[in-house]
């Protein structure tokens, strides 16, 4: 086998599903996965959210989200996979370089420190807006945006 | 009021070096509310993040975390 990779996996399956039938879902995916050589790191279970726009009628989807490492040769397949899943109606595979990764983690760092540092200065529970930028105007507040530049 | 200098990018002032598409709530400021992308020369974001930007919010498309074209302004 060839040198395996990182890929980020997200897939979205009936929003109806009960734990039982994502732990089963998720238990064939990662079998899947193994039987072509790869591993799955991480599983992440984001839940039911609803989508931006409607697929096939359904409102919602049950969303899974997975790191894992897994030979280039591994994709198409689990393409046909999900394709041919009556469980998953919508699915992204993303292929992570090592400098993705790398600067994926410092970002992901950063912003939990920039957390951290913003409940220090505010008092717990008097939580505003929730954006992790303060200060500064939203250039969507107060309708469209206007051009700045001229 | 005097029209605004051109502003730094958000990004690089917040020390931001990747752009997650799972992260709806930090991508959508930068749709209108018809869902289109935002252009650099209004948000004021660099070259650099706004190609990060664009493929994170188009990829959150795929997930439909993010609409493609939206009809209710939200």
């Amino acid at each position: 086998m060839s040198e395996l990779r990182n890929y980020e996996v997200t897939f979205i399956a009936e929003p109806n599903f009960d734990d039982e039938r994502v732990n089963s879902l998720v238990g064939k995916y990662t079998e899947f996965i193994e039987k072509n050589g790869g591993t799955v790191e991480k599983v992440e279970r984001m839940g039911k959210k609803r989508l931006a726009y409607a697929i096939e009628k359904r409102q919602y989807g049950y969303y899974i989200y997975t790191e894992l490492k897994m030979p280039g040769e591994a994709v198409a397949p689990l393409k046909r996979w999900f394709a041919l899943s009556e469980d998953v109606f919508r699915h992204l595979a993303v292929r992570m370089t090592d400098r993705d990764v790398r600067l994926k983690a410092v970002t992901t760092e950063h912003y939990r420190k920039e957390m951290d540092r913003r409940n220090a200065a505010t008092r717990p529970g008097a939580r505003e807006g929730g954006g992790y930028r303060e200060g500064g105007r939203d250039f969507r507040e107060g309708g469209r945006p206007e051009r700045r530049d001229d | 009021m005097a029209y605004q200098r051109k502003r730094i990018c958000r990004f690089c002032e917040a020390g931001v070096q990747y752009i997650d598409y799972r992260d709806e709530k930090r991508v959508s400021r930068f749709l209108t509310e018809r869902g289109k992308i935002i252009p650099r020369r209004v948000s004021g974001t660099c070259a650099k993040h706004q190609r990060m930007l664009s493929s994170a919010i188009k990829r959150a498309r795929i997930l439909a975390l993010l609409p493609f074209v939206s009809d209710n302004p939200a």
